[in-house]
């Protein structure tokens, strides 16, 4: 039997049926990519994680269904993903159903998380069409998105310029940055390419 | 963990932490259970968070699905009367039975039922212990020469006529016809109602296909009139859809009319002697007051007897004619009659029976399928985890 470094995704799938810790292998691989995935189409931190922990979750509660047709299994995780993220889009919520049923339970964005998740979305590219899309919000969240986003402010500096809370500034941005990353996909704009598989 | 994201870490140990829980389920259905599972079984880790709604909606799905079964598999004749829902409830007798009665007799045939059935019309016979029982309710009633009058009353009423049964006879037949022999059909309604010595009383028909007959019977024709409507819908092709007869026995309620009729005859025969005797006006005009009252009595009572005895004395049989491919529509006859809240919460609860009848039938469709699919589903799921078991291992 090979060690789960060697295995193949499909093959820690399968091997997860009886052995979860087969799991924890596929997850430790992909977990940071599908984090990004999420982080740039929804340019979210807090959809993103929630996004990532659901995801896992269901595929860990489904991995039985999962049958090798000669695909990868990381493309079975990512099928998850798109469905999840369908889902995020069309409703603008997040179920935790897969989670609840796990057990497990739904953690907040540790503080120290937001920064480093808005690392991988990389906004270069999305810069000029953020500006655009920043008149659609309340003048509180463009402030905020505009300080953090465009000027490269940390939440600290946002929020002694915003006279507010630095808890404050990240929900502003939260929600600004959700609502922009609707209304780009509403018009069709792709905000990052789909991850190779 | 590779990644420094303290969330994608907090992630880690929650899968690790549900892995475990699976495994320490795993390991008690195996030592509980003591048949030595091998492990690749369906196992469930326990469901916190149960969807209610989702099994809410299921239900509710599979519940619609059996109703629309169960309403699907009723017979089309028993359709119009659940679209209706203002009839009186309809006892949808066997077919069987008209038919093991009648053969296969085809309604062209009817002037030929007719007098072979006639001879065996019953007239309905009480004998003298019926006469006896009638007459038990009037002892005690009235005093002296009041309750003699009431006895001789009966006495002559028993002389008069050879049956004191008085009995009301309601029918009513939903019979299905073959397509083009409404007309047909219509004329043998017809002829059995004016050959039982009634007649038609009302009609309404809807393009020559459906239609609605009130019949009105001479009571001693009732059960003939009827044995030849069900014999119309024994034939090939025919089918009766629904028939009922009932009777009220309104014997007692006539022979207290006719004696309290007799009391007032009596009172009235005396006031108007005492009339012919009085010597003052004032004893004319009190006893001519109470000569209008009673008059008053009397002729109410009479009224309430003729009512009887034509109530009595004919009929009434409604026929329901449909050809097949009618559309089911909604007739006058299913219009409501004296709309009240009674009524309205009568025929709820019929729609409310009729709707869990066609669940429940429905769900005798479906659950035998459901344990079919059931059985492919299992079989396909083993077939695949031991291809997969076989893949994992090499």
């Amino acid at each position: 039997v090979l060690p789960q470094e060697e295995r193949t995704d499909s093959q820690l799938l399968i091997a997860s049926w009886d052995d979860p810790e087969a799991f924890t292998e596929l997850y430790r691989r992909h977990a940071e990519d599908i984090l990004r995935y999420f982080a740039r189409r929804t340019l979210d931190p807090e959809a993103a994680a929630e996004l990532t922990a659901e995801t896992f979750a269901e595929a860990f509660a489904s991995r039985r269904s999962y049958t090798d047709k000669g695909v990868n299994g990381v493309a079975w995780l990512y099928g998850i993903a798109r469905h999840r993220l369908g889902r995020f889009f069309r409703s603008g919520k997040i179920d935790a159903a897969a989670r609840r049923r796990l057990g497990m339970p739904e953690r907040e964005l540790p503080p120290e998380d937001y920064e480093r998740i808005e690392d991988l979305i990389d906004f270069a590219p999305i810069r000029e069409a953020l500006v655009e899309a920043l008149e659609t919000l309340s003048p509180s969240q463009r402030d905020a998105m505009h300080l953090h986003v465009i000027d490269g402010l940390s939440y600290e500096e946002v929020a002694d310029r915003l006279r507010c809370t630095q808890a404050s500034a990240r929900q502003r941005v939260s929600r600004g940055l959700r609502q922009v990353a609707m209304i780009l996909q509403s018009r069709g704009m792709e905000l990052a390419t789909e991850v190779d598989v | 963990m590779n990644s420094d994201i303290r969330y994608l870490q907090l992630l880690e140990d929650d899968l690790r932490e549900a892995a475990e829980i699976e495994r320490e389920l795993d390991a008690e259905a195996a030592a509980g259970a003591g048949r030595g599972r091998t492990g690749s079984g369906p196992r469930r880790l326990p469901r916190r968070g149960w969807n209610w709604g989702t099994a809410a909606a299921a239900i509710v799905a599979l519940l619609v699905v059996a109703g629309g079964i169960g309403f699907l598999t009723q017979p089309k004749g028993s359709q119009p009367a659940a679209a209706g829902g203002a009839s009186e409830p309809r006892p949808v007798l066997g077919i069987a039975s008209a038919s093991h009665q009648f053969g296969n007799q085809p309604v062209k045939r009817a002037e030929g039922i007719a007098p072979a059935l006639a001879g065996s019309s019953p007239a309905p016979t009480f004998g003298a212990t019926q006469q006896g029982v009638a007459l038990d309710p009037f002892d005690g009633v009235g005093s002296g020469s009041g309750s003699a009058g009431v006895r001789s009353t009966v006495a002559s009423l028993a002389g008069s006529q050879s049956d004191l049964s008085k009995i009301e006879r309601d029918g009513q037949i939903g019979i299905l016809i073959p397509d083009k022999t409404f007309s047909k059909h219509v004329a043998a309604v017809s002829y059995i109602a004016t050959s039982s010595g009634g007649m038609v009383l009302s009609s309404a028909t809807l393009n020559e296909k459906t239609g609605t007959f009130t019949l009105r019977i001479p009571a001693s024709h009732f059960e003939h009139a009827m044995l030849q409507l069900r014999a119309m819908g024994a034939v090939p092709g025919a089918q009766i859809l629904y028939q009922d007869s009932t009777g009220q026995d309104v014997t007692a309620q006539f022979v207290d009319l006719q004696a309290r009729l007799q009391i007032v005859k009596g009172t009235k025969a005396r006031l108007v002697s005492l009339q012919s005797k009085a010597t003052t006006t004032s004893q004319i005009l009190f006893l001519g007051n109470q000569i209008d009252q009673v008059q008053l009595q009397l002729e109410q009572l009479q009224g309430q007897i003729n009512y009887i005895n034509n109530q009595v004395a004919e009929s009434t049989i409604k026929v329901e004619l449909r050809e097949k491919d009618a559309p089911v529509t909604q007739t006058a006859n299913n219009t409501v009659k004296q709309p009240s809240l009674g009524s309205a919460w009568s025929r709820s609860l019929q729609g409310f029976l009729r709707v869990i009848g066609a669940v429940i039938v429905g769900l005798g469709y479906l659950i035998p399928l459901a344990l079919i699919a059931l059985g492919v589903w299992f079989a396909v799921t083993l077939v695949r985890r031991r291809r997969r078991a076989a893949s994992s291992t090499t």
